[in-house]
């Protein structure tokens, strides 16, 4: 008999056997990416031996000491970049953690051993100040990050922009601007959590409607119209998707001061390449996935349930229950580039944040609160002085009256007017 | 493809020889369907069509006996109030159609499947499906609170997966007859692993119907239960739940195909107008099937005598409306009357009608 199919039978390119569960049949499967390059990546300049760093405007790595660049070609995925379930496995190594383990790197520049926890993505050797990245991309199992936004404001625009923040305002003390330069940059990828889900709430509520109808009033002897509510259960269901939501997972810099300058294109997602990270801080997740979600989720049914007021056509609603079912839900572990830059002012130190990407700033500023005293009382004044002016008007000659009315009027608009300046004024000093 | 080895058939008595017991080749001139029956069975009805008597003809059989066979599990004498229950379920019946009736002429019979024997070899590539769990919430606000309540859904993951296969199949239940289908919507599947290695004995008086389809013929179903098997041989073999788009390429040698007998009673009753339905039942569940004809003449019957009834209160009314002459309320009894027979009149036909109406649902 000729050579049958099955002896000439070759797998499809990229698969590998894989263990058989019933004796008379092999199996093949895809061939399990495995990574056998280094585990980090050390980068000098081939050219001149210098210590080379990811440059924002070139993009690209490039060697500050004879202008030699490595260009990068990561790709830019966007919001298309590749999600992950809630696996319960996933979950349940999450629980277990990875911190207590420290992995060995070898520095290839100077020959030392250096010490580098395993989520660790970035470090420069103590020894010779080498760049080394952790260079393996991420897989679900090591949860590392398989996708960031890379720096696109360059350092030395930063003092700039925390100049130009500084100095916005009447409320801060003269001179803030110039702080700035005591400022010192450091630009670290902070690590994030986005979240993706699709809450279908069903909700359920007595909602009333006003319906007018006329009483008679027997003591005045007339009619009058009367409003009464009219309540009936109702109830419906709401879609609200959520798309991306982003969920810091650092403690490190504070949350107040992330929300705000964590206005992030997330179209600019881009696959993981180590060239990014070099000569750039990088900080591994601290809050676990299962802790971030935990709130995520709250954010998410919050919404859900303003979506389920917002669907009833009634300002009277009472007895509200919402099931809300969460479908559909994904994450990503991204890092994306911030710049901190704590700056001293009259001797003490304030936090700035900038945001690597829109060069967005947040941060705290010292308030003059003399100035900010001094216009509440200028704005109060006048209403107080007309007050005064119409008390002994009103004794000597019985006119004042209009002028306590109008200077009533000016100070209680004042008084509002100085509240807001003062609520605004604490605003801009909080953390 | 490798095509069907030929099954060494021979023709009548020597085939016969090899069931171990003295039958005769039988054949329907109505339905041309073969049997295999002790000498006792011949000229009984066709157990299929009852058309016909059953008459010896030659016939070509497997030199083979059958391998299995799949016991009676309802017995002939229990049979009898589970037909009166299913004949009672239709109102104006042919006296026939009765459970003593049809218990009276119940014949045991076998209808066979083939056993194909091969082995496989060929290699196969699919996409497999894995369950995995992830965990999921559902919130519930009330009061003011939110409780939160996990949830685990499984899901399946797919995946390629491929290899070869060369593994020995056995007993693989293929239709032998061409009308296999139709009896199995009629009376069910039978459950083949309670089948027993035959033996002459437990085919006692039992008519036994022979292969339509010859292996040549039934090879195109043998290689689609073949394949089904491979494939979830396949799914097994990866570790996988679920299996699709399965891309075989299989040889199957070495094949061998022997014969399984399913029990299978059948009886029969004649409609009013001598026609014979027949009826079977599944010899191991106890299921039913025939067609139930209602009786046009007993149909007739209920309606001539209703019919009767509104003519005898008509010469009544019209009597009344006479003798009201002499004392008008009477006219009024007779209208009354009247508009009843209008109403009795207007149900008469539906008797006749009913069984009408049902032997032509029947008969589509």
């Amino acid at each position: 008999m000729s050579t049958s199919a099955s002896e000439t039978w070759q797998p499809p390119f990229g698969f590998s056997p894989v263990e058989s569960k019933l004796p008379g049949v092999t199996v093949y499967a895809p061939a399990l990416k495995v990574e056998t390059g280094p585990e980090a990546l050390t980068y000098k300049c081939p050219r001149c031996g210098a210590t080379t760093a990811y440059d924002p405007a070139a993009a690209s790595v490039i060697c500050a000491n004879c202008g030699y660049g490595q260009p990068l070609e990561a790709q830019v995925v966007g919001r298309a970049a590749a999600v992950s379930e809630f696996t319960v496995d996933t979950l349940a190594r999450q629980q277990r953690g990875w911190a207590s383990e420290r992995r060995a790197l070898h520095c290839d520049a100077c020959g030392a051993d250096l010490s580098l926890a395993p989520n660790d993505l970035s470090t420069s050797c103590p020894f010779c100040g080498s760049n080394r990245v952790a260079a393996r991309a991420a897989s679900e199992d090591a949860l590392r990050p398989a996708h960031l936004i890379p720096f696109k404001i360059q350092p030395d625009r930063c003092p700039a922009l925390a100049r130009e923040w500084l100095g916005r305002g009447w409320l801060h003390p003269a001179g803030l601007s110039a702080a700035a330069g005591s400022a010192r940059f450091t630009g670290i990828y902070l690590p994030f959590w986005t979240f993706s889900a699709r809450v279908v709430a069903d909700w359920r509520a007595e909602v009333g409607y006003e319906r007018t109808r006329q009483v008679y009033d027997a003591g005045r002897e007339e009619w009058r119209t009367e409003t009464v509510i009219d309540w009936r259960w109702e109830n419906s269901r709401v879609v609200a998707p959520a798309h991306d939501q982003l969920e810091p997972a650092t403690t490190k810099a504070g949350a107040a001061l992330l929300e705000r300058v964590a206005n992030f294109d997330l179209n600019a997602l881009t696959a993981f390449d180590p060239g990014f990270l070099a000569g750039w801080q990088a900080q591994p997740y601290e809050i676990p996935l299962p802790t971030a979600w935990d709130t995520a989720r709250a954010k998410m049914r919050e919404r859900a349930k303003q979506a389920c007021r917002d669907d009833i056509a009634s300002a009277h609603v009472r007895n509200l229950s919402v099931a809300a079912a969460f479908e559909d839900e994904v994450w990503r572990y991204v890092l994306l580039p911030v710049y901190l830059a704590p700056y001293r002012f009259e001797g003490r130190v304030y936090q700035l944040m900038i945001n690597g990407q829109t060069g967005g700033v947040a941060g705290q500023k010292p308030v003059a609160w003399a100035k900010v005293w001094l216009v509440a009382a200028a704005l109060l004044t006048p209403g107080v002085l007309l007050a005064l002016l119409g008390l002994p008007l009103t004794l000597a000659a019985g006119l004042g009256t209009p002028l306590i009315g109008i200077g009533g009027l000016l100070f209680v608009a004042g008084l509002a007017l100085s509240g807001f300046i003062v609520w605004q004024a604490t605003q801009a000093g909080l953390p | 493809m490798t095509a069907p080895l030929p099954v060494d058939m021979q023709v009548t008595p020597e085939g016969a020889a090899a069931w171990g017991l003295p039958l005769q080749a039988a054949g329907c001139s109505e339905c041309d369907r073969v049997y295999l029956v002790p000498a006792t069975r011949l000229g009984i009805r066709c157990p299929a069509c009852s058309g016909a008597s059953l008459a010896p003809r030659p016939a070509r059989l497997p030199a083979e006996p059958p391998e299995l066979l799949v016991p009676f599990h309802q017995q002939a004498a229990a049979l009898g109030t589970a037909l009166d229950e299913w004949a009672r379920r239709i109102w104006l019946r042919p006296k026939e159609l009765a459970g003593a009736v049809l218990q009276g002429r119940l014949v045991p019979g076998y209808v066979p499947m083939w056993l194909v024997d091969a082995d496989a070899a060929g290699s196969w590539q699919a996409q497999v499906g894995y369950h995995y769990d992830v965990a999921s919430a559902n919130e519930h606000y009330q009061n003011g609170q939110w409780v939160t309540q996990h949830v685990i859904e499984t899901r399946t993951r797919w995946e390629p997966r491929a290899g070869q296969v060369r593994r020995a199949y056995h007993n693989v239940a293929v239709p032998a007859l061409e009308d296999h289908a139709r009896l199995t919507a009629q009376v069910g599947e039978w459950a083949l692993d309670t089948a027993r290695p035959y033996t002459a004995q437990t085919l006692a008086e039992a008519v036994v119907r022979m292969p339509s389809l010859e292996p040549g013929a039934a090879w195109p179903f043998a290689r689609s239960r073949l394949d089904q098997r491979v494939a979830a041989d396949c799914q097994s073999a990866a570790g996988g739940q679920h299996i699709e788009q399965a891309q075989l390429a299989i040889e199957y040698r070495q094949l061998h195909w022997t014969q399984l007998l399913l029990p299978l009673y059948s009886t029969a009753y004649q409609d009013d107008d001598g026609q014979w339905i027949p009826v079977v039942i599944n010899g191991q569940t106890g299921r039913i099937s025939g067609v139930r004809r209602a009786s046009q003449k007993a149909g007739w019957q209920w309606t001539g005598a209703i019919a009767a009834v509104a003519m005898v209160l008509l010469v009544v009314a019209a009597a009344l409306a006479v003798a009201g002459a002499l004392f008008p309320p009477l006219v009024g009894i007779g209208g009354a009357l009247l508009i009843l027979i209008l109403l009795i009149g207007l149900i008469a036909p539906i008797p006749a009608l009913w069984a009408w109406q049902h032997n032509r649902r029947g008969a589509a």
